[in-house]
């Protein structure tokens, strides 16, 4: 396990329920955490198997855009 | 996998954020995208091809033609929903007047002959009597 990843999302752009439900399909993979700023939720990615940790931020920030269009 | 992103500065004036949602999901399957805002009225469109195939100055470009694409389809979707509308309406409102008529019309089945109104079914047996 490796790495720890934070991941920012623009509340203009983004829906929280978009990040809640991406988070909740992912939790098999990582452990996943919610907080929020001002402009920003922001999605900390934890306990990342070396396996996917170069693919993980992507992959989740697209899913979170696949269910914006949804 | 290449690790270059390319940077795509977006006016939501002139596309607006939902031809931007729909461009890009056009694009997953093949380029990751993330989007933010810095500055009011532009979304900042990041882009990285998942493969060596695109390069980041074909994907900029081709995410540009998708999404006045999508704009287009916006734009023609909004001048004639109007249109749409109407012609929905016609072909439900055709749809249930034809049930109604086929009501109306509907032959009604009595072997026994008991819809038949006594007067008519027994009236010249009941005269040759008297």
């Amino acid at each position: 396990m490796l790495k720890q990843i934070e991941v920012k999302f623009n509340k203009d752009i983004y829906k929280k329920e978009a990040i809640v439900t991406s988070i909740n399909e992912f939790s098999q993979a990582a452990t996943f955490s919610l907080s929020e700023e001002e402009k920003y939720y922001l999605v900390s990615i934890a306990e990342i198997p070396a396996e996917i940790v170069s693919d993980i931020e992507n992959e989740f920030c697209n899913y979170v855009l696949f269910l914006m269009k949804v | 996998m290449p690790e270059k992103k390319k940077i795509i500065e977006v006016d939501i004036s002139i596309y607006p954020l939902e031809a931007i949602f729909g461009a890009s999901y056009v694009f997953i399957d093949r380029a990751y995208i993330y989007l933010d805002s810095k500055q009011d009225g532009v979304i900042q469109v990041a882009l990285q091809g998942k493969t060596d195939i695109f390069d980041d100055k074909t994907i900029a470009g081709e995410f540009m033609n998708e999404l006045l694409n999508y704009v287009h389809r916006l734009n023609i979707s909004k001048y004639n929903h109007v249109i749409r509308e109407r012609v929905v309406e016609r072909a439900l409102y055709s749809s249930v007047g034809e049930n109604l008529m086929d009501s109306d019309e509907e032959e009604f089945d009595d072997p026994l002959g008991i819809a038949v109104p006594w007067e008519e079914k027994y009236g010249d047996e009941k005269k040759n009597e008297k």
